[in-house]
């Protein structure tokens, strides 16, 4: 019986590994580099990565003024009960409308609402968005937390904590002065032209957070990915009601969509790694299989080929990820943050976003590389141990006899006609075509390498494509919500006051012309209208207000409709007027366009669908007759032309329909009807100087404070703070991720000169000049380039648009970056150029000689 | 006055290797004279692959002058020599060392279509014909055996018409009957193509098909076995 003990030749292995790493510094250090990029680049995307998401979920919670992903109209008890009981919630909390602060001493329209958070709300849900607080919470009937903004719109400067002030206010059917005691002030992101008031306070308003005018209900849930399906069950279980509406934040409610695209720029990233380090050891182990052949003449088995090169992965793979994750970390904690603090981004509560280290991060970045290095290690070793001692020693790389020989029966088979050779197709040509074709052949005589080389320059190039094109759209993004994209947009502030001598004209003619006088504006665009009744007939109006009443009201039609029908003054609306080119707006923005000549000569209007479920079909046809305000006998009739949702063109919303119409009408119903708003569009856009002179006009006149603006310089300013560096981290990731990709081919590319140098060697040998062998290499590195550019505009252009489309809940136009792309390309080019140049140079030192003795195939 | 077609004057190569001078060529004065056939012999070693590769441009020396067809090598710069082997110099490696990629009668031709020169095709079948080559002018080297890759290399050594052919080791890589035939083939085209030859052996036999044997020791001629008729 023979019995086999384990030979114990570990340490030898070891020793030789080390030894062969020693040996070869200069191939073991770009095998290392290779790795530690590789994980540098896992650990520090994922990291800062991690880092921009986190930034972006800032953002909304910053334009969203809480940490929440679903926002519900309304809350009943019963609801409240269904939200506790579920498991899927984090946590919840009301944030209710408790009033507005009608005018103080300074301002008759502050425009300042009263709101009144929950202890979860205030505490929790709204905290991330606040950076200062001082003071607490309102306890007392009296007591408000403010905002210095607040404060500033109703006329009060320098007030404090524990400072009081007197103002009227209105909620519900009140309407009384009161004197009010700060008892904190606090800034930062969300409801900021707000006092917020104690739940005393609120109570005593007798609003209910169940009403949908009232009652806002903030829901963040633990589980950050949901579904669509998941998303409709939940606003299936909350059993809402007509009035009601649950909508989910954006991010929320395209989380799938986002992880999805997530994890595609994750897989290309990871196969980018994988394509360096494959590529670097495929090369290192092909360019030692002499030396292998070499032990195993001296007989050592394929298992102990197998365990030494296992062995000599380790230590690059080791020392590699011990850098990377140490490069990696050392970006990720000091580097950024230096940049964050540099763009003045403060790292404190309510706006923190410190990048963090997360083991999971770590254990998956070690994981990725060590399978990488694993895998592309496994085939190099193969090739070590299945090659005989003889063949090993006459390996070579590039050389693939078999496959040539193939290739040449396969061109003879398919009956094509022979290249040259043939006494009736041989041609003469040019030294340019020759070497051309030399290029060529060398691309496609082993199109397997060919390929790895050009995809792993083409999922670099397709990652900064894809970032290139989310960051561009994420810049675009203007967040211009005025109407008709103006760059102003001012409105009348009475037009909130209660009684109707209270709305006045405050941009009279006078205003206009001073306004048109500024050189910076170049289109002034008022909306103008009249306060009006819509009196009660059968056909519309009683049809209108029962949908209304059952959409709205909480209240039966039937209990008011015979108040309706007998005083109308109690139900009132508005005619507004607009201009051609607002009604060009309107029905480029309808599904279903309204006859423009018809409606310019006031012959039919358009109804504003104020969320009530009719179909533009339901009304369309029907007439619609309005009476102005307090004079029944003076009345006009309208064919109702159809139904749009776009609320830019409403003034004063009653139960009645706001009756849109062209602005000539309104102007002949109306003796004087107010302007309510004006866009203003600017000569140049963002020009401060000219919106600096409007304000100064509107400022100066008798209603220097009854009007509010805004602006798009106003809007970029908040976006842009919200946005913090989000901007400059994506870039980051961007460039590194273009700069592995080029790497990558420059390693390739290098490593193939290099496995080469025979065949160039032979070449230079036969009459080949320098300048001819370098054309050669370039026009391959440029077919190279040319090829991995056509894989990045089919398969990087696609996965790109599929990522930007699943993140895209913006909406936004997919428009590639053509500057970042045209860079890139030059870039490439430039790289594909100078590289074979420089790896030929590198081996052209060495001379012809040395290598001429090699066998080539 | 005699005329060489080459002519070298104290060539000498001496190169480092580690803390030691190897002098691989130690003073040689080697001429050969147009249509000439030399065999070079020596030990491992001896120096004999390295004046070739002075010879055909290669390799630059250490002191010492090279003349190839009355132009000396010294001074020019590589392009130059470049351009020098493909006109002047056809060459015949033990590795045939034919460009894997091209056909054979595209290797045949490339230095002379890399000399942006008009391929002679008459003249290219001929020794296609010559070599028993045309049926196989289109097959990739890795399609050929040993033999014909050989064959192959000797044509595109003939093909640009070059004032000198230097052979190393032809038959190295052969077996003995594979290569007396490619050595015997090579003669022939070689007187019926009047060129000069220079060749590198190891073998006796080889060496006496020569016109005249020169044999290097210690990156020396030895003086007195260089004569045969």
């Amino acid at each position: 019986m023979v019995f086999m003990l384990k030979n114990n030749n570990t340490r030898v292995l070891t020793r030789m590994a080390g030894r062969s790493l020693k040996s070869g510094r200069r191939q073991s250090v770009t095998m290392i580099l290779a790795v530690l990029l590789s994980a540098f680049m896992l650990f520090g995307v994922f990291t800062v990565g991690m880092t921009y998401f986190k930034m972006q979920r800032l953002q909304n919670i910053r334009l969203g003024g809480g940490e929440f992903d679903a926002i519900m109209y309304g809350v009943t008890d019963e609801q409240l009960r269904t939200c506790r009981e579920n498991p899927d919630i984090l946590r919840f909390g009301v944030h209710a409308v408790s009033g507005y602060i009608d005018e103080t001493e300074y301002d008759n329209t502050p425009e300042v609402t009263l709101m009144w958070a929950d202890e979860t709300c205030w505490n929790e849900i709204m905290a991330p968005a606040r950076e200062r607080v001082e003071g607490h919470y309102p306890v007392e009937e009296d007591e408000v937390m403010v905002t210095e903004y607040a404060l500033e719109k109703c006329g009060f400067h320098g007030l404090n904590v524990g400072d009081t002030f007197t103002a009227v206010y209105g909620a519900g059917a009140v309407k009384c002065e009161k004197t009010f005691r700060i008892s904190g002030i606090w800034e930062g992101f969300g409801e900021k032209s707000a006092f917020y008031v104690s739940e005393k306070f609120y109570e005593q308003t007798g609003l209910d957070p169940a009403d949908v005018a009232s009652g806002r209900f903030l829901i963040d849930f633990r589980q950050k990915l949901i579904s669509q399906e998941e998303q409709d069950a939940f606003i299936a279980s909350m059993n809402l009601g007509k009035q009601q509406r649950l909508f989910f934040t954006v991010d929320f409610a395209f989380s799938v969509q986002i992880l999805t695209g997530i994890a595609g720029l994750a897989l290309v990233i990871c196969l980018c790694a994988y394509l360096l380090i494959y590529n670097i050891m495929y090369l290192s182990v092909a360019g030692n299989i002499r030396y292998y052949g070499l032990l195993q003449t001296i007989g050592m088995t394929g298992r102990q080929i197998c365990g030494l090169i296992r062995r000599q992965m380790f230590l690059v793979g080791g020392i590699g990820l011990a850098g990377g994750v140490l490069l990696g970390s050392g970006v990720s904690f000091l580097v950024v943050p230096s940049v964050v603090k540099s763009l003045g981004i403060r790292m404190g509560k309510g706006g923190e976003i410190a990048v963090s280290f997360h083991p999971l991060i770590l254990l998956l970045t070690l994981l990725l590389t060590g399978i990488t290095v694993y895998i592309a290690g496994r085939k190099p070793a193969k090739i070590a141990v299945t090659c005989s001692p003889m063949e090993a020693l006459g390996y070579r790389p590039s050389a693939d006899v078999r496959r040539r020989g193939r290739l040449g029966g396969s061109r003879r088979k398919a009956g094509r006609q022979p290249r040259s050779g043939c006494k009736d197709t041989v041609r003469d040509i040019s030294p340019s075509a020759r070497i051309w074709r030399m290029a060529k052949e060398q691309i496609t005589k082993d199109k397997r390498k060919a390929g790895i080389v050009m995809l792993s320059l083409a999922a670099g190039m397709s990652v900064f494509l894809c970032i290139a094109t989310l960051l561009t759209s994420q810049a675009k993004r203007e967040y211009n919500y005025n109407f008709r994209d103006f760059d102003m947009v001012v409105k009348n502030s009475t037009m909130r006051k209660e009684e109707q001598e209270e709305r006045v004209q405050i941009f009279d003619q006078t205003v206009l012309d001073r306004l048109d006088a500024i050189e910076g504006v170049a289109e002034t665009a008022p909306l103008r209208y009249a306060e009006i009744t819509v009196p009660w007939e059968p056909e519309f109006a009683d049809m209108w207000m029962r949908e209304f009443y059952e959409t709205w009201m909480n209240i039966p039609y039937e209990d008011e409709v015979e108040e309706y029908k007998e005083f109308p003054e109690n139900f009132g609306s508005s005619l507004v007027g607009i201009s051609k080119a607002d009604f060009e707006a309107l029905n480029a923005a309808s599904g279903e366009p309204v006859d423009e000549e018809e409606f310019l000569e006031g012959k039919t209007c358009l109804l504003y669908r104020d969320g009530l479920e009719f179909k533009s079909s339901d009304v369309t046809g029907k007439s619609v007759t309005c009476a102005a305000y307090g004079d029944r006998t003076h009345t006009q009739t309208f064919e109702i032309g159809g139904l749009v949702d776009v609320n830019d063109y409403t003034a004063l919303l009653g139960y009645p329909p706001t009756i849109i119409v062209s602005e000539d009408v309104v102007r002949e119903f109306a003796e004087e009807p107010i302007i309510y708003k004006i866009g203003i569009r600017y000569r140049e856009e963002y020009d401060a100087k000219t919106e600096a002179e409007i304000l100064s006009v509107l400022d100066a006149g008798p209603h220097g404070k009854d009007y509010s603006y805004e602006s798009r310089i106003e809007m970029k300013k908040e976006v842009e703070k919200a946005q913090g560096n989000m901007m400059e981290i994506g870039i980051g990731i961007a460039l590194i991720l273009a700069l592995i990709g080029m790497m990558n081919y420059v390693n390739t590319f290098v490593g193939n000169i290099r496995s080469r140098r025979v065949e160039i060697a032979v070449l230079e040998s036969i009459g080949m000049t320098g300048r001819q062998v370098k054309k050669m290499l370039i026009l391959e590195g440029l077919l190279y380039a040319g090829g991995a550019w056509v894989i990045t505009g089919i398969a990087g252009t696609a996965a790109t648009y599929w990522i930007y489309q699943s993140m895209n809940y913006t909406g936004a136009e997919f428009v590639i970056p053509a500057v970042p792309l045209l860079c890139a390309a030059v870039i490439s080019v430039l790289i594909c150029i100078s590289v074979p140049a420089i790896a030929y140079r590198e081996i052209e030192k060495k001379g012809i000689v040395e290598y001429i003795k090699m066998p080539v195939c | 006055m005699e005329s060489w077609i080459v002519e070298t004057r104290g060539l000498k190569k001496y190169y480092r290797l580690g803390d030691h001078i190897v002098r691989a060529l130690d003073g040689v004065d080697f001429t050969v004279r147009e249509q000439e056939f030399v065999a070079i012999i020596g030990r491992s070693g001896s120096g004999k692959s390295t004046l070739l590769h002075m010879v055909g441009g290669l390799d630059t020396p250490t002191e010492g002058e090279v003349m190839v067809a009355g132009r000396s090598l010294s001074g020019m710069t590589k392009e130059e020599l470049a351009i020098f082997r493909r006109r002047k110099v056809g060459f015949i490696f033990q590795n045939y060392n034919l460009v894997p990629d091209l056909n054979v009668y595209e290797n045949v031709v490339l230095p002379i279509e890399l000399d942006g020169k008009r391929v002679d095709r008459e003249f290219t079948a001929e020794i296609l014909d010559v070599l028993k080559l045309t049926e196989k002018r289109e097959a990739l080297p890795g399609m050929l055996s040993g033999g014909q890759q050989q064959r192959a290399a000797i044509a595109r050594a003939l093909a640009s018409k070059p004032a000198i052919i230097l052979a190393d080791e032809p038959t190295g890589n052969l077996d003995t009957a594979s290569g007396h035939d490619v050595l015997g083939l090579l003669k022939v085209v070689a007187k019926q193509f009047q060129q000069t030859l220079v060749l590198i052996t190891h073998d006796q036999d080889i060496a006496q098909m020569a016109d005249r044997i020169v044999c290097i020791e210690d990156g020396q001629i030895r003086k007195g076995r260089g004569l045969h008729a």
